[in-house]
């Protein structure tokens, strides 16, 4: 296993020069000695001096010290758990939207909950308790636009 | 005046807000994996929607609870229920197996409240002091002030003065996102038309603090479940007993409760250090220092104090300079910027009903979090049980309207996956997110005061050494920047000898 302090130098170098080079072609009025690129150079120059920095670290560091925590038998569900998580913000993004606030949300709920092997009556019950909950504090409370996509026609 | 503040602060609403977000912060406080911040970023959307005070209020009266809360796992699980538990979670873990449960956690509420009253205290006193100075301020002071805020959050947040750094240049380049101060031109929108206003910073919070959160959470659900200790002790005989105890440290709560303020106040360290560093000293002088992490009340009972002290230390500088000493201190000027409220000194002059309430509210805060904690810690073992499975969608799920109820745009929900994301990946490899936060707060006071400056003085840099002020902020910025280079040569030379156990 590769030390992750080389892996997290090499990206934040990586971001701090696209960064930085990304700046060059802001445009600095005539006149001015200091332009909308300054700032994002300097940040990113930064980057790149604390990415080879920790970069540098971690080769010296050699092998991760948590070496024998990989050596021991690994479960995929942290890792299940965890892509699932970031599928289902993806999904209710991209569907609140459209199907509205109710169709995103309770299959979000649903899904996460029976996953992580809750019974599936108790999983039906909190997700609709949930949305439901969720509707009446931002939707009938605090009068937040909630979009209601498909269930337009039903909205009240 | 007084008597108008007093009205509000004391009114049925705000008192019932109060209430609500101490019953609030003493649950999120209490779960394990769940943090004060997040606590605070959660509850962001609902303050959206109040007035100012009613919801400095309930971001004031949620952390001061949170913080104690920590110690209710901590006591009966040995986890810390915030990081700024973490220091005694030894004692107070070792009290508990040896059947005096209740009697720490009492230490712990009634020293909590010692603290959070001195920090306020101290608030009071000393924020219109300084604010007398702070108010002659041009753009280079504020320019210099900004700075210095940002190195001391590298200075004391723990973690290698590379990593440290590379935090800020994060938050830094975070802040750049949108259209620029000087001639309006859009910086890393990739054409997106919500991004033009800059990252919106609730989002960026409430995904830093609760999606990251949610994604460690869900790692470790097939974790055994830990033992939770039993509290069998009467209630009476505990709170007595702890009364005893806090009065036999009374040198002990005073100074961790001061020292706590002004820990608290430096940017970057919040109640974790506050708490570190006073349980330190407190050994070095006590009476007793063997029994420091084998179970010792005074130990408890100092950090404890310097916790909740450290809170209203952070309010400090957010109030008076705009600069934020913690992470709960920072969205909380986030949320005063949304309302249309600038922290600065002029705020006292401005809004001094808004100062006073905040003053009322965090009194008020500390006198109703005792009756609410000893309803929590006799509640404590059903508030350990409520499942992390459970918890964790839920979570996710207020973390997602909460962010699109803030711009009502999708974008937000994207900005909470990404930085989300980036939180989660940064405390992987051990980057301090403080500095981070930091950036991204001050990133564009920085850039907006280096630019008018400039244009004052004709682009000349020379000119932030001029008057009298800045010329000293600026040296004290100069010189902690000189010793950050020294530690960070050091550190790369000798890389084994890293900083371990900065929790």
């Amino acid at each position: 296993m590769i030390n992750k302090d080389i892996v997290a130098g090499a990206l934040l170098a990586g971001a701090g020069a696209w960064i930085a080079w990304e700046a060059q072609s802001f445009p600095t009025l005539g006149g001015m000695t200091y332009g909308p690129g300054l700032f994002p150079t300097v940040a990113g120059c930064g980057l790149v001096l604390c990415g080879v920095l920790i970069f540098i670290t971690g080769v010296l560091q050699g092998r991760p010290d948590d070496v024998v925590a990989a050596e021991e038998p690994r479960s995929p569900w942290p890792l299940i758990n965890a892509l699932s998580v970031i599928g289902c913000v993806i999904f209710f993004a991209l569907a609140l939207d459209p199907l509205g606030f109710h169709i995103a949300a309770f299959p979000v709920l649903l899904f996460l909950l029976i996953l992580f092997r809750i019974k599936w009556w108790k999983s039906l019950l909190l997700a609709v308790g949930v949305t439901a909950l969720v509707h009446l504090i931002f939707y009938s409370f605090l009068h937040v636009p909630l979009p209601w996509g498909l269930l337009e026609p039903y909205a009240w | 005046m007084l008597i108008d503040v007093l009205l509000t602060v004391l009114s049925p609403s705000n008192l019932a807000i109060i209430i609500a977000a101490t019953f609030y912060g003493c649950f999120v406080g209490a779960v394990p994996g769940l943090t004060a911040t997040m606590a605070v970023a959660l509850l962001v959307p609902f303050t959206f929607f109040l007035d100012p005070i009613p919801a400095i209020s309930a971001i004031v009266a949620t952390t001061t609870t949170a913080i104690f809360a920590g110690d209710i796992s901590g006591t009966l699980l040995r986890i810390p229920g915030t990081p700024a538990s973490a220091a005694y979670v030894d004692d107070a873990h070792i009290l508990s197996q040896s059947g005096k449960a209740r009697t720490s956690l009492f230490v712990s509420l009634i020293t909590a409240a010692v603290g959070g009253v001195v920090g306020v205290i101290i608030l009071m006193l000393l924020a219109p002091q300084l604010a007398r100075v702070a108010i002659s301020f041009s753009s280079f002071e504020t320019f210099w002030l900004a700075c210095l805020g940002l190195t001391c959050a590298i200075f004391v947040g723990g973690g290698t003065v590379p990593k440290s750094f590379a935090s800020l240049c994060i938050g830094l380049a975070i802040a750049c996102v949108g259209i620029d101060v000087a001639v309006g031109h859009p910086r890393y929108t990739f054409g997106s038309f919500d991004l033009l206003d800059g990252i919106s910073f609730i989002p960026a919070m409430i995904g830093i603090f609760a999606f990251s959160e949610v994604l460690r959470n869900v790692q470790i659900l097939d974790k055994p479940k830990e033992t939770i200790i039993h509290a069998t002790e009467k209630v009476g005989a505990a709170f007595v007993g702890a009364l005893k105890a806090v009065f036999s440290y009374p040198v002990t709560v005073a100074r961790s409760s001061v020292l706590g303020t002004f820990v608290g106040a430096l940017p970057g360290a919040g109640a974790d250090i506050a708490a570190w560093i006073s349980y330190a000293l407190a050994r070095r002088f006590s009476k007793n220092p063997e029994k420091f992490g084998k179970g010792s009340l005074e130990g408890v009972a100092a950090g404890g104090s310097a916790n909740n002290a450290a809170i209203g230390g952070a309010w400090t500088p957010a109030l008076v300079f705009g600069i934020p000493g913690d992470s709960v201190t920072a969205i909380a000027i986030g949320v005063l910027l949304l309302k249309g409220l600038t922290p600065g000194p002029r705020i006292f002059i401005d809004q001094p009903e808004l100062t006073s309430a905040l003053f009322g509210s965090f009194l008020i805060a500390n006198i109703i979090m005792v009756p609410v904690g000893i309803l929590a810690i006799l509640a404590s073992t059903f508030i350990l049980k409520v499942p992390r499975a459970v918890m964790a969608p839920v979570i996710l799920l207020f973390s997602m309207v909460g962010a699109f109820a803030i711009s009502g745009t999708v974008t937000a929900i994207w900005i909470v996956l990404a930085l989300g994301l980036l939180g989660y990946y940064m405390e992987k490899v051990a980057i301090p997110l403080a500095p981070a936060i930091l950036g991204i707060v001050l990133g564009k006071i920085i850039e907006d005061n280096f630019m008018v400056s400039m244009i004052k003085a004709q682009g000349d840099l020379t000119a932030f050494f001029d008057r009298q002020y800045s010329m000293v902020l600026g040296f004290i910025t100069l010189a902690l920047w000189g010793l950050l280079i020294l530690r960070a040569i050091r550190e790369v030379a000798r890389p084994t000898s890293q900083v371990k156990g900065d929790i």
